[in-house]
């Protein structure tokens, strides 16, 4: 592996939109490698996201851009097969490997997945739920932090009329932001996104889209996109994955939103964003 | 040649639907008339209640209908909790290693295993080698032989049916797999599980080859009279159908042949509430799951 | 910011506890998982135990060379223990009943599976989930009491309308909703697409079925006969009631009779044993030999299952 590829590591970001400078790295990878089976699906990743800022990660299907966002809870553990090598850092330390270790991470990183997927239980139940797994609550104890979850998801005026009914009941867009009030009731640092407008109409989308901005300096968000407009609207940080040799995801390049859409420094990611293939 | 295709079309789809409709026709003929034949039995109280008896007047079938839902929860209790602990397993930990492949080839295996097999294993194992008896403990272990199979790929199919990204979230909020399975999966497959237990009822309570191995000792007065007491023996109404058309001799037992009528008549009445409990519990778990009640 | 890192590097102890059960929990999963290679080591187990006196006092070249079954010394005093007799009428008998089951299953298949969604999925499917679940006992006693006193008026004096004529009626119409629900399963599986290039390209729906549905539903379709033939092959009590039970297989010269004469085959000789069950220990070790060929039949039937699956898997 050439170095050339290794164009934007955390250390080049330029001050974003704000013309701020970038807080320190919430999340980082250094030369993160991912195989399932023989296949690698990652090579040498140095991947990095902002504290409270929103990182996108853009690039062909295929590339490996849910497979680096699911790298980073473990959550690709699961998947039988897969095994990764590298660092992963927080708030640069190293994050914990062990399996207890592993589960607070995942308590501290939310996720949002493509389709909404609400538990077939009730609204409340939904939002108590991660809350309800550290320990146990009286129903008194939960009705604060639900309601507060649900309001900054945007859905408490929506709801609160139904909160013991099914969330099975809500329109797509409810469920989605519903999905996120249950990420945002146990207060998570960092919050991955898989394309999680990819299903959404339209409002819905953009609904969405204003919650992740009203998130900044909060939490710290990285979004998976196929779609380049919505990180160019939403992110702080764009970064851009390709296929490399063997079919291997390889990062080309992480920049400032506005760099990075203006000033690409590779020519691929030149390519990509007017167009030119992907 | 295109013309004679169209004809060729034409006729064959014909006969396959007239096959069809012939053989769904012929069946429901058969359970109808079978129906019919027991509705006299079906009609008298005394056949729900009482124990048979070697001549009409007040017998019946009590201890044998009691027997078939006492077999039936034993076995329930064993196998519900064993089937979905191992459908979990396949579903969730297992990989594709030997040891993973050699046990689903032993429940593919059992799903297979004739029943006749089964029984004559249940009183080797249960009866024989336990120095003991035929009893209803004995062909519940048999049953639960029979339904474990099915009850594991039950188990399985429901909890792969459900989106990845439904266990995904829930771990993905610091939820252990335990916490995951429990609170999120099991309730979210809770339709297809309740429909598929039912059916695997539906199953066990027809079944007679093994119950006829290890539950009874073969005289049809041998019914354990209502007794709660698993060690017992006694036979179902399936046992008793066979009993009754093949081994009592009917200059004895004078009603006999009526008796099996009324009995293939309650069976068929039975696997008809079986299917349709289990179509409502699916459709009320489905709708209740998606907040209409 | 709502959280140090700290706390996520030092895990905090709920969770600790709580992988412990994890742990438990998984191990229980297994272990109940293994119950069933558990289950059927043991049934190997205490078949081979229970036949081995037929091992050693009859003798696999007499059980398997001789089609004389006479275990309880009606003719021969000392017992004759051939079981050619029962294993061909095993054959013939489930062999009749594919026959019968087959076009019949697969027409079932079709209609379900090509019918419009609402009549094959609201009124076939039902029907034939209900027959599926239909007792075999009750199929048995059908049988005896609607189609052998039928097939008796045609058979020849002396019997009793008992034998493979009957056997294979009731194993055919207990084993059609088997291949029916399986093979319209496989129908259905296979990809659309497949069926709109065939018919953009001209053909009628039968030679679309035929030629591209069929080759491609193949291995479910075997497998549903496979399923088909082992629940015929393993069926005691139902056949027992219209075989007749006699240990003879008629002569295939003597034309129809040959299917109304009474007859035997692996699973009612061993249900013929449940009376007297440790009266005559030769003749129950031979009744488990039996039982242990049924299990090697098992074996093989999942095993060729598993080869028409692992096949489609490989030309996909």
């Amino acid at each position: 592996m050439s170095a050339e590829f290794r164009i934007g590591v955390a250390s080049d970001i330029v001050p974003a939109v704000t013309g701020d400078p970038l807080p320190s790295p919430m999340v980082e990878t250094r030369h993160l490698d991912a195989w399932y089976g023989e296949f690698q699906a990652l090579r040498d990743v140095d991947f990095s996201a902002a504290k409270g800022r929103v990182t996108a990660i853009i690039g062909p299907s295929g590339c490996g851009k849910s497979t680096l966002l699911r790298a980073l809870n473990r959550m690709n553990d699961l998947v039988l097969g897969y095994r990764a090598s590298g660092e992963i850092l927080l708030d640069g330390v190293a994050a914990p490997t062990d399996p207890a270790g592993i589960i607070g991470l995942r308590r501290h990183m939310g996720m949002l997945f493509q389709r909404p997927n609400p538990f077939p239980m009730s609204i409340f139940d939904n939002v108590a739920y991660g809350l309800r797994i550290e320990r146990r609550y009286k129903k008194a104890e939960l009705e604060e932090p639900v309601e507060r979850a649900l309001a900054r998801a945007g859905l408490w005026d929506e709801v609160k009329e139904r909160l013991h009914r099914s969330a099975l009941g809500l329109s797509g867009g409810q469920q989605q932001r519903l999905c996120l009030a249950r990420s945002l009731a146990v207060e998570p640092a960092v919050i991955l996104m898989d394309e999680p407008t990819a299903a959404l109409d339209p409002i819905a989308t953009l609904k969405v889209e204003e919650l992740m901005r009203e998130f900044r300096d909060e939490v710290t968000i990285i979004i998976v996109t196929h779609n380049m407009q919505q990180a160019a609207r939403v992110s702080d940080v764009t970064a851009f994955m390709m296929m490399g040799a063997g079919r291997a995801g390889e990062l080309v390049e992480i920049n400032s939103t506005i760099d990075f859409f203006n000033r690409p420094k590779d020519r691929r990611t030149e390519d990509y964003i007017t167009g030119r293939f992907g | 040649m295109n013309r004679r295709a169209r004809l060729t079309n034409a006729v064959a789809f014909g006969a396959v639907r007239a096959l069809a409709l012939a053989f769904i026709l012929l069946v429901v003929v058969v359970l109808v008339f079978t129906v019919f034949q027991g509705r006299t039995e079906l009609a008298r109280a005394a056949f729900y209640t009482s124990p048979p008896s070697t001549d009409r007047v007040g017998s019946g079938a009590g201890p044998q209908i009691f027997n078939t839902f006492y077999l039936l929860f034993l076995t329930l209790i064993l196998t519900v909790p064993t089937g979905l602990a191992a459908g979990i397993y396949f579903a969730e930990y297992a990989g594709t290693g030997r040891v993973v492949n050699a046990v689903r080839r032993a429940t593919e295996t059992l799903a297979t295993l004739p029943s006749i097999v089964v029984g004559l294993f249940g009183y080797a194992l249960f009866v024989q080698a336990t120095g003991s008896h035929p009893s209803r403990l004995a062909a519940a272990l048999a049953l639960t032989v029979i339904a474990l199979p099915y009850a594991v790929r039950i188990s399985e199919d429901a909890l792969r049916s459900l989106p990845m990204t439904l266990r995904e979230s829930s771990l993905a909020l610091g939820a252990t797999r335990w916490q995951t399975i429990t609170r999120v999966q099991l309730p979210a497959a809770l339709p297809q599980l309740v429909t598929g237990m039912i059916l695997i009822a539906g199953r066990c309570f027809g079944e007679a080859a093994a119950v006829l191995f290890t539950g009874t000792v073969g005289t049809p007065t041998d019914h354990a009279n209502f007794s709660l007491n698993p060690f017992l023996p006694g036979d179902t109404l399936a046992v008793n159908l066979y009993v009754f058309r093949s081994q009592v001799d009917p200059a004895q037992v004078t009603d006999a042949a009526t008796y099996a009528d009324g009995v293939a008549a309650l069976l068929i009445m039975l696997v008809l509430v079986f299917n349709i409990g289990a179509r409502y519990a699916a459709r009320r778990a489905v709708r209740r799951l998606q907040g209409a009640i | 910011m709502s959280i140090v890192p700290s706390a996520i590097v030092s895990a905090p102890s709920p969770w600790r506890r709580r992988l412990r059960a994890e742990r438990v929990s998984r191990i229980g999963f297994a272990g109940a998982a293994a119950l069933s290679l558990v289950v059927v080591v043991l049934v190997i187990l205490f078949l081979t135990v229970n036949a081995w006196p037929a091992f050693v006092h009859i003798g696999i070249d007499n059980f398997f060379g001789s089609a004389t079954w006479d275990p309880d010394g009606a003719v021969y005093p000392a017992g004759r223990y051939g079981a050619l007799t029962p294993i061909a009428g095993s054959a013939i008998a489930v062999g009749l009943a594919l026959v019968i089951a087959i076009p019949v299953g697969l027409a079932l298949a079709i209609t379900l599976a090509e019918t419009g969604r609402n009549v094959g999925e609201r009124v076939f499917r039902p029907a034939i989930e209900l027959f599926v679940g239909v007792p075999s006992i009750v199929y048995g006693y059908v049988g005896l009491v609607l189609l052998v006193p039928q097939l008796e008026k045609i058979a020849p004096p002396g019997t009793a309308g008992q034998g493979f004529g009957a056997a294979a009626i009731v194993l055919g119409v207990m084993v059609v909703p088997t291949i029916a629900t399986l093979s319209a399963d496989a129908i259905q599986s296979v990809p659309a697409t497949l069926r709109e290039g065939s018919t953009a390209l001209g053909a009628t729906a039968w030679q679309t079925l035929t030629r591209v549905v069929f080759p491609a539903a193949r291995p479910g379709i075997i497998s549903s006969i496979v399923l088909g033939f082992a629940r015929a092959m393993g069926e005691a009590l139902a056949v027992a009631l219209v075989i007749g039970n006699v240990a003879r297989i008629p002569s295939p010269a003597s034309g129809l009779n040959f299917l109304l004469y009474p007859t035997m085959t692996m699973t009612t000789t061993i249900t013929d044993g449940i009376t007297n069950l440790g009266a005559n220990p030769k003749a129950e070790a031979a009744r488990y030999l039996l039982a242990l060929v049924l299990l090697l039949i098992t074996f093989g039937c999942v095993s060729a299952i598993r080869l028409a699956q692992r096949r489609s898997e490989t030309s996909r």
